[in-house]
């Protein structure tokens, strides 16, 4: 093996058992001591490219395909109502007909099943984020926030069922709210209004975006809602 | 407190075995996955969206899955589809989304974390053809043979690319001692 073959080899993986490697490192020690500098720096390496991950990220995946399975579970027992019973069987024929893609108040509920899984958000994440970053992820849906009169202080992108969202919280004057930022083409029924025993929302066609706003059950949403569409916009997509 | 215990029992009584499986992937690959799309992509929510597609796709495909063994080249395949159709997507103006603040220097000395913060810009330096293989070995653990099979080369390329990567950043790094020196 020439120098310039041991070098390729070497830089190729310098931890590796390579015995005709390790024969040259053993006779000549100032190949061993280059072994020893690029192994410092793969450990070096190693040290930087182990950045954090996010603390919810494993939770958030998780989220994701329990929904995705129960909804797979509750599609087929549909099936199977609609097969026992004609009755059944019609109604569900008249739903599939009038919500073909979806069931219910779906776009409500996943709103606030991603709320409840973002409860610890809403006390954990109490920094007010730049509206530069915020920006960056709102850019992915034509949109804009120019300026809020208060804070964002949580800016993430989750999926309703593969139709990706943009994901915020906003404190301001007026109360906290959460806020789901989705695509006009997200297929998905608008929910209108929507509520359970602690949290209220409602669902708001803008021109080039649906927005899906969720708050606590004691806060009023009207001025929430205007504070929203005034201070967010969105480009309008050209029909082509 | 209800509420979760009800999303728990709700959660439990419909696990399949595809959810458990589904489960031992996220479990066992994501924070890989998503340090390994950090530094394919340089931004951390373009890496988090990164690893939720690949996730995604991964639970809608894991049927095709057959060898356990494979299941981390398979899922760094699919992120590597994801990131491609990112650029062909077009909807973000990528130039400019300036990089993240990197962290997780905090143990080390002040003097340390200088270094290591320019051994991170140092690694975005490099072109993805030499980083990618390297973050591959490096952090991820993978030998030679599969990083080939991941990036879809042979051997012999693999091995020259992890050889310029580790020669170009040496070079990089003399280059910023020497600077280092003659301003100090």
């Amino acid at each position: 093996m020439d120098e310039l073959e041991f070098r390729r080899r070497l830089f190729s993986d310098p931890s590796a058992g390579d015995t005709t490697l390790q024969q040259h490192i053993k006779q000549d020690s100032a190949k061993a001591e280059l072994q020893q500098e690029l192994l410092q720096l793969d450990a070096a390496l190693h040290r930087v490219m182990y950045i954090e991950v996010p603390d919810d990220l494993q939770a958030r995946l998780l989220l994701q395909q329990q929904v995705s399975s129960y909804r797979q579970q509750r599609r087929r027992k549909q099936w199977l109502y609609g097969i026992a019973a004609s009755v059944a069987l019609t109604l569900g024929l008249v739903q599939l007909r009038f919500e073909p893609l979806h069931f219910g108040q779906d776009l409500g509920s996943y709103a606030l099943a991603h709320v409840y899984h973002e409860a610890s958000a809403l006390l954990e994440h109490n920094q007010q984020l730049p509206l530069a970053e915020v920006n960056q992820l709102m850019a992915s849906f034509a949109g804009k926030l120019e300026q809020f009169d208060g804070k964002v202080r949580y800016a993430r992108f989750c999926h309703f069922r593969g139709v990706r969202s943009l994901h915020l919280i906003l404190d301001s004057k007026e109360g906290t709210v959460t806020v789901f930022v989705l695509p006009k083409d997200h297929g998905w029924q608008n929910a209108g209004s929507f509520a359970d025993d602690n949290f209220h929302g409602q669902s708001l066609a803008l021109a080039g975006a649906d927005l899906v706003l969720v708050a606590a059950r004691q806060q009023l949403l009207a001025p929430l809602v205007d504070k929203v569409q005034q201070q967010f916009s969105f480009a309008v997509k050209q029909q082509s | 407190m209800v509420i979760t215990l009800g999303a728990l029992f709700l959660g439990m009584s419909l696990m399949s075995s595809k959810d458990l499986r589904y489960q031992a992937l996220v479990n066992a690959f994501y924070a890989d996955l998503y340090r390994y799309a950090y530094w394919l992509c340089q931004h951390k929510a373009i890496a988090d969206d990164l690893v939720q597609e690949t996730f995604l796709r991964a639970w809608k495909h894991l049927d095709s899955l057959l060898d356990v063994a494979a299941a981390k080249g398979w899922l760094i395949t699919i992120l590597r589809r994801e990131n491609a159709r990112r650029f062909e997507r077009k909807q973000f103006d990528y130039q400019d989304i300036e990089q993240d603040e990197l962290q997780d220097l905090s143990s080390a000395s002040p003097e340390q974390q200088v270094e290591l913060s320019q051994l991170q810009r140092l690694i975005l330096q490099l072109d993805m053809e030499y980083r990618e293989p390297l973050v591959l070995q490096v952090l991820l653990g993978m030998t030679g043979e599969e990083i080939a099979s991941c990036l879809a080369l042979n051997l012999n390329t693999v091995n020259t690319r992890l050889y310029r990567a580790r020669h170009q950043l040496r070079e990089l790094i003399k280059t910023k001692d020497l600077e280092g020196h003659q301003h100090g």
